[in-house]
């Protein structure tokens, strides 16, 4: 049978999904948070910032939504910059997550300064400039998330939005365990999803288990069927059919790719590049002192897509590497990708990395 | 102004202006030349070469008011300075940003402090008198000695932050990938904690607040492990003692430790099929568990009537648990934490409800 696949970036999202449905019902009013656990971009210029301390996801309308295109100027130093515009030291600054505006190409900085424990969100422009995020008086709707005693949400780890819904996956405080929390759009103020939990096959160490939190997620489709793509530490390519997501059911995950151990993943998506839908993700390597996959911890791995669609799967799921060797050209290091901290796709072309000198730039996709 | 603590360097036309919100400070400029600005900058001991903070400023006719974006830190000094339109700096007022008299922070407790923990131990929980800096640098500021050979485990920790809401408290993750048996990271470095040896755990003395309040001291918490322990809860084993007065505590002894904090969500009494309000206390062993009701009811017998607060009243209970409870290796009444789901099977009719009886005398 013909695979056919999509990689839903924001983009195609745009297009498969009216804006209108993304949220409804929007309050407007002054948005209180205490921290900044991930942030994503759902349709619409509408952002989604998920707080695990207030146990909320706000979606904020940017109304960030006039096209850009064109160049991203490198801002050396510009860790140091925005922790100046904060009015502390770099040392007290730490940048959570990025994320670029896929209409407007702004790019989204989520930060907490360590100084006075508080979150701070900016905008940085193609140019270079950057200002807050206005967050009084702004149409959002707030999603709770569930505090019920049995499954107490604490943290988001990552966002999606496909098939008119948001998915996050989500953990607590106390619990090693994976879970994901689902609301059908559109979305609506105070009003909250579900949680489920979630089994995934672990290719590393060959088992099914449930005591794994996912670290970083896309939107994928495939025949028709959505899924998320999900990615663990050590480092497991796992996907989950969106049908299997209700009342209910525990979600189990179809282990696709192993990418190695000792990597915790940091970000990921998807892009096309001379006719072929390829997966970047980026990863902290923290078996590198004794083991090494190139020159810093901080590397990325380039895989083609169509990985996700390959009939061996769980067990049989393809690794990276035979001993010390590749086992396919599928699956790639990429290595204009070393020292990438943080980093979100930009276009087909180019993603929006922080490296670890603190610099800001576009990096060529590979 | 009530708490603001500003000076001035010089005779100046900026004032700053106590918002009645604490962190919340606003600089004004009377009689501003034409096309002058109004910008804030940190000073470090370098000077004030910072860049302006993110601030808003509305101009009112000659009077300029700027409002940082951003709370100001605590222990502080800022610079705020009016540049006329020809680019010449024409004021500076310098504004020193009160930091709050508190005391070093202080560890109140590690968990567990059960003295002996199995070698799979999942993780520690670590609780502060006060919300504590957030950063991921903690965890090299965390430190497991092997106290038979005198060095430092190396890498124990999953390196995700996990903070409680309130900042006291840091739940301490042993690294799962080390605990579990066959996964790569065990079978290349080993698992953390071996049997029947003792550890500490050693908290810098640099860890510290957000305004930089170091610990008093470092904190050492020393513990011996027993073997791994991969088997089930077995509720049925736990022994109930039904509290004698109306107010004194029931007792559940669950022979095996149990992570306390889950307990308080995953451990309820009930009543009539009706959960009872309780408070949750344990022993340091974590075996022993003291809940007391916090259900007012009503009392009418010949030595007492009316409402009494906090009490049990006779009559048939259950004791629930669900399949989050865990015990100190993370295994639950359905799993343990080491379970490969394609062959273990879960249990066929694992115990997760006791009954009892509380028999107070009229």
């Amino acid at each position: 049978m013909k695979h056919t696949f999509i990689l839903l970036t924001t983009c195609l999202a745009l297009r498969l999904i009216s804006a209108g449905d993304v949220m409804t019902g929007a309050h407007t009013g002054d948005i209180d948070l205490k921290r900044i656990q991930v942030i994503h971009f759902a349709p619409d210029g509408i952002l989604l910032i998920a707080d695990g301390t207030t146990a909320q996801i706000i979606a904020l309308d940017t109304g960030d939504t006039s096209p850009g295109s064109g160049e991203f100027v490198k801002i050396t130093g510009f860790q140091k910059e925005l922790a100046s515009r904060l009015g502390i030291d770099e040392a007290d600054l730490e940048i959570i997550d990025l994320e670029v505006n896929p209409i407007s190409k702004n790019l989204y900085v989520a930060c907490l300064n360590k100084k006075n424990s508080s979150p701070a969100l900016i905008q940085i422009k193609g140019d270079g400039s950057m200002k807050p995020v206005n967050l009084k008086g702004v149409k959002h709707v707030r999603i709770p998330l569930p505090q019920g005693d049995k499954a107490p949400v604490s943290a988001i780890t990552d966002m999606v939005w496909i098939d008119n819904r948001l998915i996050a996956s989500a953990r607590c405080n106390e619990e090693f365990a994976s879970k994901i929390f689902s609301v059908d759009g559109p979305l609506q103020h105070n009003k909250t999803g579900q949680v489920y939990s979630a089994e995934t096959y672990h290719v590393a160490h060959n088992k099914w288990e449930t005591k794994a939190p996912m670290s970083v997620m896309i939107p994928h489709e495939e025949n028709g069927e959505f899924f998320i793509v999900g990615a663990f530490s050590c480092t497991p390519v796992v996907k989950y059919p969106i049908s299997a997501i209700k009342p209910g059911a525990i979600i189990k995950g179809i282990s696709m790719i192993e990418l190695g151990s000792g990597n915790r993943p940091l970000d990921m998506f998807g892009y096309k590049k001379d006719g072929k839908s390829n997966v970047l993700t980026n990863t902290f390597r923290f078996h590198h002192e004794k083991r090494p996959f190139g020159p810093s911890p901080h590397l990325a791995f380039r895989f083609d897509e169509d990985l996700l669609t390959a009939p061996d799967v769980n067990e049989k799921a393809i690794r990276r590497l035979n001993g010390n060797d590749p086992s396919t050209d599928k699956i790639e290091v990429a290595e204009s990708f070393h020292g990438v901290v943080k980093m979100s796709r930009y276009d087909d072309k180019s993603a929006i990395a922080l490296n670890e000198t603190g610099d800001l730039l576009a990096i060529t996709l590979p | 102004m009530t708490w603001v603590a500003a000076f001035l360097l010089s005779l100046s036309l900026v004032t700053v202006v106590d918002t009645k919100s604490p962190g919340e400070v606003k600089f004004v400029v009377s009689e501003a030349p034409l096309g002058a600005e109004l910008t804030l900058h940190r000073t470090t001991a370098a000077g004030s070469g910072n860049l302006p903070v993110f601030a808003s400023v509305l101009y009112q006719g000659d009077t300029l008011t700027l409002t940082p974006t951003y709370s100001l830190s605590p222990g502080e000094t800022y610079e705020a300075r009016v540049t006329t339109s020809d680019g010449k700096i024409s004021e500076r007022k310098f504004y020193h940003h009160p930091a709050p008299e508190a005391a070093a922070p202080r560890v109140i407790r590690v968990l567990p402090d059960t003295g002996k923990v199995p070698a799979n131990l999942l993780k520690f929980y670590l609780e502060f008198d006060q919300p504590m800096r957030e950063g991921i640098e903690i965890f090299d500021k965390i430190h497991l000695i092997d106290l038979a050979t005198h060095t430092e485990v190396d890498s124990p920790w999953r390196r995700q932050e996990l903070w409680s809401p309130n900042g006291k408290r840091l739940t301490l993750w042993i690294h799962p990938g080390r605990i579990k048996q066959g996964v790569n990271l065990r079978t290349e470095l080993g698992p953390v904690l071996f049997p029947d040896r003792k550890y500490e755990l050693i908290l810098d003395e640099t860890i510290q607040t957000p305004d930089g309040r170091k610990l008093e001291k470092s904190f050492r918490h020393t513990f011996e492990t027993t073997a791994e322990d991969r088997t089930l809860l077995d509720m049925s084993s736990w022994e109930i003692l039904a509290p004698q007065t109306p107010r004194s505590p029931l007792v559940i002894n669950t022979k095996k430790a149990l992570d306390p904090w889950l307990a308080t969500r995953h451990m309820v009494i009930l009543h009539h099929g009706k959960e009872i309000p309780t408070t949750m206390t344990w022993d340091l062993s974590q075996t022993r568990f003291e809940l007391i009701s916090e259900q007012s009811n009503r009392v009418q017998s010949a030595t007492q009537q009316g409402t009494i607060p906090s009490s049990w009243i006779s009559g048939d209970y259950s004791i629930r648990i669900d399949e989050f409870l865990e015990d100190l290796a993370g295994n639950t009444a359905l799993r343990v934490f080491d379970t490969d789901l394609s062959k273990d099977t879960p249990p066929k009719n694992p115990t997760l409800e006791r009954d009892f009886t509380i028999p107070l005398a009229p």
